[in-house]
């Protein structure tokens, strides 16, 4: 192994003619090629160390998102994980070689499809109507108070309602769901691979349930379109020999 | 229609990112591959990360 011949690995796609970025190529193997930039180790020094809003992870990550943008608006795309140094060229033959079948049947699966991010997330709740009305006696107050925290409840269950008749529907429009890390407050956290020609199918529903969502007291978002990420989730063995 | 659809706001997106390309993706085992010193360390607890960036831009 030699540190000069070190190749960041970005995506699995189809071996054709592509446009890529100065210093990306494609390495192929029969029908497949993996995307490869050669690499200074140096780059990826201490990356265990940084925050993660840290410019420099920001960096790269973005560098490595711009690449395999660049393949999938020409081709489809499998993403590799962040930080896939190869051992050169002969162990990005050697990869397709291994995983051949198992990348072309992915690529297969995800042609003319595009993942989108779908987020309810619940709004500040309204300010609590803080101070209790001069004209109430103490117990008129308790019980407008426990009115409130009914009605708060039943909000909540009818907005989980809601969320989870929003995600049947577009997982119906969908060629498969991906749960997400929810942070707190988002009730929903989903990727979608949709496939293309749903597209206008699949926003029209998100449109029709933002208002029904608002009303309960939260939004919903979308992000993408974005390449499959979240669609790529197996492991590529390459034994010895391979 | 999409313009009318609301978007995340900016740290969200950078999450977003972070969590596809440094969490997604297909994973290659095997001596083709070189192992980075802490690269696995990246793979942060995203939980934290959400809160982390969160915090970071208040």
């Amino acid at each position: 192994m030699s540190a000069g011949s070190w190749l960041c690995a970005y995506a699995i796609t189809r071996n054709r003619p592509l446009a890529l970025g100065p210093g990306t190529r494609l390495v192929g193997h029969r029908e497949l090629g993996v995307v490869v930039a050669d690499v200074d180790p140096a780059r990826y020094e201490r990356v265990d160390t940084l925050e993660p809003q840290d410019a420099t992870l920001a960096e790269l990550v973005r560098e490595h998102d711009a690449v395999v943008r660049a393949v999938f608006r020409q081709e489809p795309v499998l993403p590799l994980r962040f930080g896939s140094i190869l051992d050169g060229e002969d162990a990005a033959v050697r990869l397709l070689r291994a995983g051949y079948e198992q990348a072309r049947a992915c690529l297969a699966d995800l042609d003319g499809h595009r993942e989108w991010g779908v987020r309810v997330r619940r709004t500040a709740s309204a300010p609590p109507s803080s101070r209790p009305d001069a004209g109430l006696t103490g117990t008129q107050y308790l019980a407008q108070r426990r009115q409130k925290l009914k009605a708060d409840e039943q909000n909540r269950a009818d907005l989980g309602a809601v969320a989870e008749r929003l995600r049947d529907v577009l997982r119906r429009h969908a060629a498969g769901r991906a749960d997400r890390t929810r942070a707190p407050g988002v009730l929903v956290d989903d990727a979608y691979l949709v496939p293309t020609a749903g597209e206008s199918a699949f926003h029209g529903e998100v449109q029709r349930f933002a208002d029904e969502v608002r009303g309960h007291g939260a939004t919903v978002e979308t992000t993408g379109p974005w390449p499959p990420y979240s669609f790529t989730g197996f492991e590529l063995e390459v034994s010895a020999d391979g | 229609m999409v313009e009318r659809m609301e978007l995340a706001p900016a740290a969200e997106t950078l999450v977003d990112l972070l969590d596809r390309v440094v969490h997604r993706g297909a994973v290659i085992h095997g001596d083709v591959i070189i192992s980075l010193a802490g690269i696995d360390l990246v793979r942060l607890d995203l939980r934290l990360l959400l809160i982390g960036i969160e915090g970071a831009l208040e």
